[in-house]
C-alpha cells in the first residue's frame, strides 16, 4: 500500500517536471512566432496608414448617381452591371519626375548672360468706335413670346365674378411642403455615406443653413457635432456640395429660410 | 448610392400631412426654444433630415380643360396635352401616372378639383398638373397648376398664365415652357429642357448640311445650304452662332453661321484640315483641330477665328475638343499620341495632360454641364475580331470610374450632354452603315432610349440652354 503510493506520488511528481518543460518550450516557441510576426510587419511596413492625410479618397469623391443628376433607380448589386461598385482598371497617373540635388562640391557652370530680347516700342492704337450691333438676347422671346405670369393659386366663381383668394401665413413647412421634401432628398443624395466610420451608426449631427431667395445653401454650419468626426464631415460635405435648391416657392415672401438639417447613419454603412 | 434610400423603401414614413403637421410642429418648437431667435419677418425655418422620404415624384398629368368648344381649341388640347405629358416623362425625375389610372373628372381650375382622387390609390400621385386651355379674344390662353396633392390644407405650388398667338406651335412651345416650370420647381433647382434646342448633320445625296430641331425630334428644318459636307456642329453658349466644318476649295474649314442674322460669318481660312470645333463656355474661344503645322493639334482662338494659338505639341492626331463647361478651364481631346485614339484631359494652356483611357478606341467626347463627367464613344477591344463595338461610355473625372450606357445596339458615337446633365443625345447606326445613323436620346444612366430622327441624320450638338 505504502510502496503503491510512493510510486503514485513519484508518477505524479515526474508527470508534473515534464509538464514544467513542455510549457516553457511553447511559451518560448510562441512568443517567437509573436516576435517573429512584429518583426515582419514592422520591417515590410509600407508607409500607407488608415487615414492619413495622404489618403486620395476624401468625402469630396462622389459617386456616379450623385454626379448625374437623376434619382437612384436600383440598388447596386454584382449582377447589376449598370450599379456596379467594382471599379474599373484605371489607367496609372506617372509618377512625378525629381530633379537631382546638385553636388555640394559641384562648380556651376558660368554661363554667359542672354541678351535681353529688344522689344519695339509700339503703342497699340484705340480701338475704332464702331457703333456695335445690339444682340437680341436670345433668352427672351423673339416673336410674339412671353414667360408665363404668376395667377392667383385659387380663385373662386361668384356671382359677382371671379374672386382671388390671397394664402394666408402659416408654418413654412406645412405651407410649403413640397419645398422641405426637396431639400430633404436632395441634401440625402448628395450624402456620401461611403466615407462613414462603421462607428457612426447611433450619433446624429445636426447641421444649420439658410436657403436665400434664389435657392443657393449658406451659412453653412454644424449646430450640434454628432461626436464622429467622419459623420459631421461627410453631412458637411454633403450640404456645401449644392448649388441650389430651386428658387425658393413663388408665394412666399421672406428673404431666406433656416433651415435645421439632421443626419442619421444608415445601421450598414 | 445612399444607402438610405433602401431602407426608407422598405419601411414608409409617415404620410406626407402628417410629416408636414410634424415637421410644423418641430419648427415651431425650434422658434421657441431658440433663444436668440433672429426677427420674425423675412424668413422661416425647417426641420428635416435623412431617412425621411422616397426618392422618385410620382406626378399625375390631367388632360387641359377646354375653355371652348370649337375643333380648333380642340386640336390645339391635343397637341397641348401630349407635348407636356411627352416633356414631364422624358424629364427623368418623374414617375407618371398613366392616365388611365386618373380620376375620370377633367378639372380646369382649382375650384373644381378632386385632389383625394388623385392622392388616393390607384393613381397615388404626390402631384397633379392640371388647367384649362381656350381662345380669348384671338390669344390661346393656358392656366396651369401644379397641385401638391398629399398637402390638402395648402396644395398649390404653382399658378401660371400663358398667352400666344393661336398656332399649332406655339401650343407646343406653351406646354414645353410649362413643363420647364415644373421640373425647375420639382427638379431641385436645374432647369429643364423641354426649351432646349439639337444641331444635327442631314445627309442629303451626297451633301451634308447643318439641320436643327427640338429636343423632343420635332420641328426639323435645315440651317445651313452651303451646298457640300458640313459636320461636326457646335452652337455658342448664347445660342447665337454655329460653327462647324465645311470642305471647300481648301479642304475642311471652319466656319460661322450667326443664328440671329441668318447667314454665314466670316471665319478666317487656313491651311491644313481645321475640324471638330468647340465653345468655350464663356463663349469668347473656339477650340479645334487644325493641321496647318502638319500635324494636326488643338488650337484655341477667339470666336472671330483670331489670335489663334497652338496648345498641343506631340506627334500624332490631336482632334475633338470639348470644354470642361463647369469651369472653362480644361479641355478633354482625343489624342492619338500612343498609337490609337484615347481620351485626354488638359488645361487650356496645354499644362497638366492626363490620360484618361488606356485601350481600345476612344472617340468624341463631351464633358457633363456639371464637369464631373465626360461621356464619350469608346472600343474598348479594339481590333479585327475583337468583341463587342462602339457604344457611349461615361467616366467620372475624378476617379477615373467608367460605366457603359449602351449595348449590343450596333455602332454608337457622337454623344452630347443635355443643358440639365441628365440627358445624352448620341448617333446610333443599328447596322453600321453610315447612311443608316439615327439620333437618339437617353437618360445618362442608359435608360429611356427614344430615336429622334430618320436615317441620315448624325453628330448631334446639344443647345447650352
Amino acid at each position: 500500500m505504502a510502496t503503491q503510493m510512493k510510486t503514485r506520488g513519484s508518477g505524479i511528481a515526474s508527470r508534473s517536471e515534464q509538464l514544467g518543460g513542455g510549457l516553457a518550450g511553447s511559451f518560448a516557441l510562441h512568443g517567437a512566432a509573436a516576435a517573429l510576426l512584429l518583426g515582419w510587419a514592422w520591417l515590410f511596413h509600407s508607409g500607407q496608414t488608415w487615414g492619413d492625410a495622404n489618403s486620395t479618397s476624401s468625402t469630396i469623391q462622389a459617386t456616379m448617381v450623385t454626379d448625374i443628376p437623376l434619382p437612384p433607380r436600383q440598388p447596386a448589386d454584382q449582377d447589376n452591371v449598370l450599379a456596379t461598385d467594382t471599379p474599373s482598371p484605371a489607367p496609372i497617373a506617372p509618377a512625378p519626375r525629381t530633379v537631382e540635388a546638385p553636388q555640394p562640391d559641384a562648380i556651376p557652370i558660368p554661363t554667359t548672360n542672354p541678351k535681353p530680347a529688344k522689344i519695339a516700342n509700339k503703342t497699340t492704337p484705340p480701338p475704332p468706335l464702331h457703333p456695335q450691333p445690339v444682340k437680341a438676347d436670345p433668352n427672351k422671346a423673339q416673336t410674339g413670346e412671353a414667360t408665363g405670369v404668376r395667377i392667383a393659386m385659387s380663385s373662386a366663381e361668384t356671382h359677382a365674378g371671379t374672386v382671388s383668394v390671397g394664402t394666408p401665413d402659416a408654418g413654412f413647412g406645412a405651407r410649403y411642403a413640397y419645398y422641405v421634401q426637396q431639400i430633404t432628398q436632395k441634401v440625402a443624395q448628395q450624402w456620401y455615406t461611403g466615407m462613414l466610420d462603421p462607428r457612426a451608426t447611433g450619433h446624429r449631427v445636426y447641421i444649420t443653413f439658410q436657403v436665400e431667395r434664389d435657392g443657393s445653401p449658406t451659412h453653412i454650419q454644424i449646430e450640434q457635432p454628432s461626436g464622429d468626426a467622419t459623420l459631421d464631415q461627410t453631412a458637411l460635405t454633403a450640404v456645401r456640395h449644392i448649388d441650389t435648391f430651386g428658387p425658393l416657392p413663388d408665394g412666399y415672401a421672406g428673404s431666406h429660410i433656416n433651415v435645421t438639417y439632421y443626419f442619421d447613419p444608415p445601421t450598414h454603412p | 448610392m445612399n444607402s438610405t434610400t433602401p431602407k426608407s423603401r422598405q419601411r414608409p414614413g409617415p404620410s406626407r400631412p402628417a410629416l408636414a403637421v410634424v415637421l410644423w410642429a418641430l419648427c415651431m418648437l425650434w422658434v421657441t426654444l431658440t433663444p436668440t431667435a433672429p426677427p420674425a419677418w423675412g424668413q422661416d425655418n425647417i426641420f428635416t433630415g435623412t431617412n425621411t422620404g422616397a426618392t422618385t415624384i410620382r406626378i399625375a398629368v390631367a388632360d387641359f380643360k377646354p375653355l371652348a368648344a370649337d375643333p380648333q381649341t380642340a386640336a390645339f388640347k391635343q397637341t397641348f396635352d401630349a407635348t407636356l405629358y411627352a416633356d414631364l416623362a422624358a424629364a427623368g425625375i418623374f414617375d407618371i401616372v398613366s392616365k388611365s389610372l386618373m380620376p375620370p373628372a377633367t378639372p380646369g381650375a382649382p375650384s373644381d378639383i378632386q385632389l383625394q382622387g388623385f392622392a388616393n390609390a390607384p393613381a397615388s400621385a404626390a402631384f397633379v398638373a392640371f388647367g384649362s386651355l381656350g381662345q380669348v379674344g384671338g390669344k390661346l390662353v393656358a392656366n396651369g397648376f401644379l397641385f401638391d396633392a398629399k398637402n390638402l390644407q395648402y396644395p398649390q405650388v404653382l399658378a401660371k398664365q400663358y398667352s400666344e398667338d393661336p398656332t399649332d406651335d406655339s401650343a407646343r412651345q406653351i406646354a414645353h415652357r410649362f413643363a420647364d416650370e415644373i421640373i425647375l420647381r420639382l427638379g431641385g433647382g436645374t432647369p429643364g429642357i423641354a426649351e432646349t434646342k439639337l444641331y444635327y448633320v442631314q445627309q442629303s445625296g451626297s451633301n451634308k448640311e447643318i439641320w436643327t430641331m427640338d429636343y423632343d425630334g420635332a420641328n426639323q428644318h435645315a440651317i445651313t445650304h452651303v451646298g457640300s459636307v458640313s459636320i461636326s456642329p457646335r452652337v455658342s453658349p448664347d445660342n447665337t452662332r454655329l460653327a462647324f466644318s465645311s470642305l471647300g476649295r481648301n479642304g475642311f474649314q471652319i466656319r460661322m453661321y450667326s443664328l440671329v442674322l441668318g447667314r454665314m460669318v466670316a471665319f478666317p481660312e487656313v491651311g491644313g484640315t481645321n475640324v471638330s470645333p468647340a465653345w468655350s463656355p464663356d463663349g469668347r474661344e473656339v477650340a479645334y483641330s487644325s493641321s496647318r503645322t502638319g500635324d494636326p493639334e488643338i488650337w484655341i482662338s477667339d470666336a472671330s477665328g483670331n489670335l489663334a494659338r497652338r496648345v498641343t505639341s506631340f506627334r500624332g492626331p490631336d482632334v475633338s475638343p470639348a470644354y470642361n463647361p463647369r469651369t472653362g478651364a480644361q479641355i478633354a481631346w482625343i489624342s492619338g499620341r500612343t498609337g490609337l485614339p484615347q481620351l485626354y484631359i488638359m488645361n487650356t494652356d496645354g499644362s497638366g495632360v492626363q490620360p484618361m483611357t488606356d485601350g481600345g478606341y476612344a472617340t468624341s467626347p463631351s464633358w457633363s454641364p456639371n464637369g464631373q463627367v465626360i461621356a464619350f464613344a469608346w472600343d474598348r477591344k479594339y481590333g479585327p475580331g475583337a468583341p463587342g463595338g462602339q457604344d457611349i461610355y461615361v467616366m467620372e473625372v475624378a476617379t477615373k470610374k467608367w460605366i457603359q450606357l449602351t449595348h449590343d445596339g450596333g455602332r454608337c458615337d457622337f454623344p452630347s450632354w443635355s443643358p440639365d446633365g441628365r440627358h445624352i443625345v448620341y448617333a446610333n447606326s443599328a447596322d453600321g452603315r453610315a447612311d443608316h445613323t439615327r439620333i437618339w436620346t437617353m437618360l445618362a444612366d442608359g435608360t429611356q432610349r427614344r430615336q429622334l430622327t430618320g436615317p441620315g441624320a448624325d453628330m448631334p450638338n446639344w443647345s447650352w440652354k
